[in-house]
């Protein structure tokens, strides 16, 4: 319990320290809140324009999409606003040497590289999230499961999932990336595919289904918390989440510490 | 004129040695640009099934087919030099390559074609593979893919200039995500990446052909299914020419000024 | 004899090999290098033994690329030993034991671990949390140490406002903020001016005086070496050349001068001469550069300068790598 405790402690300890750092530029706060509004602008003429032609699509409704969205966001929160970055400022660390420092911290290293950067901008896009979903809920008609106290239960066990998958997946990609010594540009362009990831797994082809909840599970991140918003989540939807997360925690611990291994043989 | 191409020539060998370096790199960006086709079909055949086999006249096979298409054309114009700008001048090495005696806009340019000609080299069997596997079908004749392609380099030029132009704005914004962001919301939907036109609503389909950039890429695409007549492609033509001279002009005017402004900031 | 509760670091048979990859230029071979890729084996560390007991203050002293750096973070557990094996406070650093990772510190004169941004302060009530440093023990410490480094008004500006020196000073109180029982240094004066390196030096050797702390510390820079160690350890080509005192090492080597001539006219027809007065190193085109011994500097100058054409002269240090192969010259005869 008191190794939690320190975790949550270190987490918020970064956090601040992130924070800071971000106040001293405040020409981006604009820079932010304009592409906030560009992405729900555009997510929602999307789903406008799409559901002008069609009422339900396999059965989600616009109100369906509109949660869809809501958990795209709150996702994205975690996504784009701590493990994309933390995981860069890795890659950085190793390029530059500096993650020397951090392996001789007496904190777990990996930890700490999860969370070592939060984007405080980014944090507001919950509460874009939370309000998509309210919406959602609001509009849904009356047999909707919308709103039960079992679904919101569920989606933020959901959304805890969501979390160890999204940061899994993301430790691991940075890994291979040092063997292979790619840098950065892995990172922007998973950043960039998680952005088309606004729409339900379930109404795609099964193929590509398949590799968004395996390949790039981001796609059933975001599905599955909307899927227990809308009471839509089956038992095997549940056990698949819960396969995929610990599979790729289990992958993450495994690649950072060969990755570590492999760090090792490159500096001198 | 000679130097100028022998000093783009250059470039663009070194970039392309550079861009063999980080093949995987490469491999990965490609991979987000189908990644977003391949989304945006999978909705579109989804609502295609869902209103009775087709929706605003393409049925699940043709919009697959659009986008098998479009990826094609996509990956043939587009551009990442108002990202690159923007940094270039944020990080403060548009001041050395000033320096050079090759335009930095020239510089971008050869930095974007090297690029195009590798990841062509992944997309085009990419989009045939997909064509193949989301069971596509077009109904083209030779002459409307001949005009398609022949529009595709004044389409590449246009975006091109477009971005340049975008990029400049960061002298005075410094960062310009914002802008960014804006921008590529406006591409995506009045571009026909998000949507073949007759699927959007009519006053969007007018302000698209207000807009270059449906003729870049939108207008391309539709040729090369046979959806738009290749007599288009002379209006798209004429409406990129224009398009072209305009930027370019834009250009020329705003380059020195942003330029001054760079300087006074300083770095 | 010290008893292993005394000794602080053991080395035994240490050894680090790298393998690193071989790169060429052109198209052809970036192409062959996707199917195809070359190692080449750098023995950085051979067999190095020693031992440091607590409180003592060692110098790494070696050329670049001699490893210095590779040795300290094999010591910091950084780096696994390929050969032998390291021990720090009782523990193989390279497990990482959180319980010794609170109790050493690694600053690198290169590298910077404070957050650029922020305050020198922000930081250090993050590393205060990270290490769990009680807080009225940890305000006692940065008074300390700001007191002996003279931070006063540098820990309330963003870091990226402070110049080299000013910055590596809050690096340095950062990296003792947890007050660390071993200490190593990789070349902490690196690049800051003659002023900033002798502050530094002043600081170390107050520091391990006061705390008791063993502090091992790498340089190329003689200067720093003379400074604060009493002993020291030289490393070449990756093996240890000489372990002892240092007044030992500095008697061996700081005997000469190097004085580099410019003359008019060829350098050459003056050999003959400039090595009755000394060691002539050099004699190429307008530059002739001479070996003289220190003790005899004056009387060897002013006979250099009385050659004929001399235009202008510098006198230094010989450089370190000179003195490093006299040094194993040296080593070998007495082995011999």
């Amino acid at each position: 319990m008191g190794e939690l405790r320190r975790t949550a402690r270190i987490f918020w300890v970064h956090a601040r320290v992130s924070l800071l750092a971000e106040l001293q530029y405040r020409t981006d706060a604009w820079a932010r809140l304009i592409s906030t509004i560009a992405l729900l602008a555009s997510s929602l003429a999307a789903v406008l324009i799409v559901y002008s032609h069609v009422d339900s699509i396999n059965g989600w409704t616009s109100s369906d999409l509109i949660v869809v969205l809501g958990s795209f966001f709150l996702v994205g929160a975690i996504t784009n606003g701590i493990v994309h970055l933390s995981m860069a400022e890795l890659a950085k660390d190793i390029k530059q040497g500096t993650l020397d420092f951090r392996l001789l911290k007496p904190v777990d290293a990996q930890v700490l590289a999860l969370v070592q950067k939060v984007d405080p901008w980014r944090m507001l896009d919950v509460l874009v999230g939370i309000g998509l979903v309210a919406w959602g809920m609001a509009h849904a008609g009356p047999d909707s499961a919308l709103g039960t106290l079992g679904a919101v239960g569920g989606a933020l066990a959901m959304l805890l999932a969501a979390t160890i998958v999204i940061a899994g997946f993301w430790l691991l990609i940075t890994c291979i990336a040092f063997w292979t010594v790619q840098g950065e540009g892995i990172l922007w362009a998973l950043d960039d595919m998680f952005e088309h990831l606004r729409w339900p797994i379930t109404i795609f082809g099964p193929a590509l289904r398949v590799a968004l909840m395996t390949v790039f599970p981001a796609g059933l991140a975001i599905t599955v918390p909307a899927q227990a918003l809308t009471g839509r989540l089956g038992a095997g939807m549940t056990l698949v989440t819960i396969l995929v997360a610990a599979t790729f925690a289990i992958a993450a611990r495994l690649a950072w510490r060969a990755a570590l291994r492999r760090y090792e043989g490159a500096s001198g | 004129m000679t130097r100028t191409w022998r000093g783009f020539a250059g470039a663009l060998r070194a970039n392309l040695l550079v861009r063999m370096q980080y093949r995987a790199n490469l491999a990965i960006w490609a991979f987000t640009g189908v990644l977003q086709v391949v989304v945006y079909m999978s909705v579109w055949r989804a609502v295609a099934d869902a209103s009775g086999g087709s929706a605003s006249g393409f049925t699940a096979a043709e919009f697959a087919g659009y986008f098998c298409a479009f990826l094609v054309v996509r990956e043939a114009t587009y551009s990442f030099i108002a990202w690159h700008m923007s940094s270039y001048v944020q990080d403060g090495s548009i001041a050395t390559m000033l320096a050079r005696p090759q335009h930095p806009v020239l510089v971008l340019v050869s930095e974007m074609t090297s690029y195009r000609m590798l990841s062509m080299l992944l997309i085009v069997p990419i989009a045939g593979v997909l064509f193949v596997a989301f069971d596509a079908t077009v109904h083209t004749t030779p002459l409307a893919v001949v005009a398609a392609l022949a529009l595709l380099p004044l389409g590449a030029g246009v975006r091109m200039l477009t971005d340049s132009l975008l990029g400049l704005t960061s002298v005075k914004f410094i960062r310009i995500s914002g802008i960014l962001a804006a921008y590529y919301a406006i591409v995506t939907f009045f571009s026909g990446q998000f949507a073949p036109l007759a699927a959007l609503p009519d006053w969007m389909q007018q302000i698209a052909r207000a807009l270059p950039f449906w003729w870049v890429t939108g207008l391309p695409a539709e040729l090369l299914i046979g959806r738009a007549d290749p007599s288009e492609a002379l209006t798209g033509a004429a409406v990129l020419g224009a398009w072209l001279v305009v930027s370019w002009v834009a250009l020329q005017v705003a380059w020195p000024r942003a330029m001054r402004i760079a300087e006074t900031v300083g770095g | 004899m010290p008893t292993p509760s005394d000794i602080a670091i053991r080395a035994d048979h240490a050894s680090r090999t790298f393998h690193v990859p071989v790169r060429e230029p052109g198209l052809r071979a970036s192409m062959r290098a996707i199917v195809r890729r070359s190692t080449r084996e750098v023995r950085a560390v051979q067999d190095v033994s020693f031992e440091i007991p607590r409180g003592e203050v060692v110098g790494f002293l070696g050329p670049n690329g001699a490893g210095k750096t590779t040795t300290l973070k094999l010591l910091s557990g950084l780096l696994h030993p390929t050969g032998g094996s390291v021990d720090v406070l009782g523990f193989r650093p390279q497990d990482r034991d959180h319980a010794l990772l609170r109790r050493i510190a690694l600053v690198m004169g290169n590298r910077q671990q404070l957050h650029w941004d922020i305050p020198a302060q922000d930081s250090y009530e993050m590393l205060r949390a990270i290490y769990d440093v009680p807080t009225d023990r940890f305000q006692a410490t940065v008074d300390e140490l700001s007191q002996l480094l003279r931070l006063d008004g540098l820990l309330d500006k963003p870091v990226r406002q402070l110049s080299l020196g000013e910055r590596m000073k809050c690096e340095l109180a950062g990296s003792l903020l947890h007050r660390p029982d071993v200490v190593f240094l990789d070349e902490p004066t690196l690049g800051l001016d003659v002023q900033a390196q002798r502050r530094v030096r002043e600081f170390v050797a107050e520091y391990a005086a006061s705390t008791g702390a063993t502090i091992l510390l790498t340089s190329h820079y003689m200067a720093d070496i003379e400074a604060l160690a009493e002993r020291v350890l030289v490393i070449h080509h990756g093996t240890l050349q000489f372990d002892g005192p240092l007044r030992e090492l500095a008697a061996r080597t700081s005997d000469r001068k190097r004085v580099t001539l410019e003359v008019e006219g060829g350098a050459g027809s003056l050999r003959a001469r400039a090595n009755e007065i000394g060691d002539v190193v050099d004699a190429d085109g307008n530059e002739l550069v001479v070996e003289v011994q220190r003790s005899e500097l004056r009387a060897s100058l002013a006979a250099l300068l009385d050659l004929p054409g001399v235009l202008d002269f510098t006198v230094e240090d010989e450089p370190i790598e000179h003195v490093m192969e006299r040094v194993f010259e040296r080593a070998a005869e007495t082995t011999s």
